[in-house]
């Protein structure tokens, strides 16, 4: 099992169409952050209605680098193309969202990290 | 007594935008850049506040060096050599390898010279007889 610590950077996802030889970066700044949540999104909710919010994460995590593509789009790519969620993805979508957050509770911390606090997937 | 809702990341976000934005990050840069950027913004914020408090602590002590001497020498008894203000600033960084010798060079120079000056006094006195 993998473990890392909070403040280790999280990479960004990236999906390579091989179709249209696209990339696509998925990843989250603080604009898309609050975008998701302005539209009801709460992280929690992923565990809970998975069927509904896993999806709908999934597309947010593309407004960063890739802001006009279409919820159908990506419901396109992850259900047809990828077949669904690869084995891992979740976590790190999680993740990603919450970098924009951990990052500011490092920088009051003073950048340090914390040894104590680690993760495991 | 009212229990306060925790803040969403977004209202943490906004509320601590002002501070970064003080920090000197631009909008861009908080909300669509790196978000680890904060976190070398802090820190440098960190040091530029450590900056400026030893910037006035220096200044005090040149003030009150200055204080010093003007005081000295007001309240000095006639004939005593006046005390002079700092003739360069402190060396706040250290001293670097060439530095140091050259400084050690012009030490025992010095001593040598008051070494020399010392035997010529103390000849001459041998001669005259005076102890």
């Amino acid at each position: 099992m993998a473990s890392k610590e909070v403040n280790e950077v999280v990479k960004p996802i990236i999906l390579h169409d091989e179709e249209n030889q696209r990339d696509y970066t998925l990843e989250f700044d603080r604009e898309t952050v609050q975008w998701c949540e302005q539209r009801g999104f709460k992280i929690e909710d992923v565990g809970d209605y998975a069927l509904t919010k896993v999806p709908e994460l999934f597309f947010y995590a593309f407004r960063m680098h890739h802001k006009n593509i279409s919820r159908e789009k990506t419901n396109r790519i992850l259900f047809d193309d990828l077949g669904g969620m690869p084995e891992g993805m979740l976590e790190r979508l999680i993740q990603l969202y919450s970098v924009p957050y951990e990052s500011l509770v490092a920088a009051k911390n003073g950048g340090a990290k914390n040894p104590k606090m680690t993760v495991e997937f | 007594m009212e229990q306060q809702t925790p803040l969403s990341m977004g209202e943490v976000f906004r509320k601590l935008c002002p501070e970064y934005l003080h920090y000197g990050m631009t909008w861009e840069q908080y909300w669509n850049g790196d978000p680890w950027m904060v976190v070398a913004f802090a820190e440098a914020h960190k040091l530029r506040i450590q900056q400026r408090n030893e910037e006035l602590w220096m200044q005090g002590l040149y003030v009150h060096d200055a204080f010093a001497v003007v005081l000295s020498n007001a309240f000095a008894q006639k004939g005593s050599v006046p005390k002079k203000y700092l003739e360069k600033p402190l060396d706040i960084f250290p001293k670097t390898e060439e530095e140091k010798e050259a400084e050690e060079e012009r030490e025992l120079r010095k001593m040598v010279k008051q070494l020399n000056a010392w035997e010529k006094r103390f000849n001459a006195n041998a001669e005259d007889g005076t102890p």
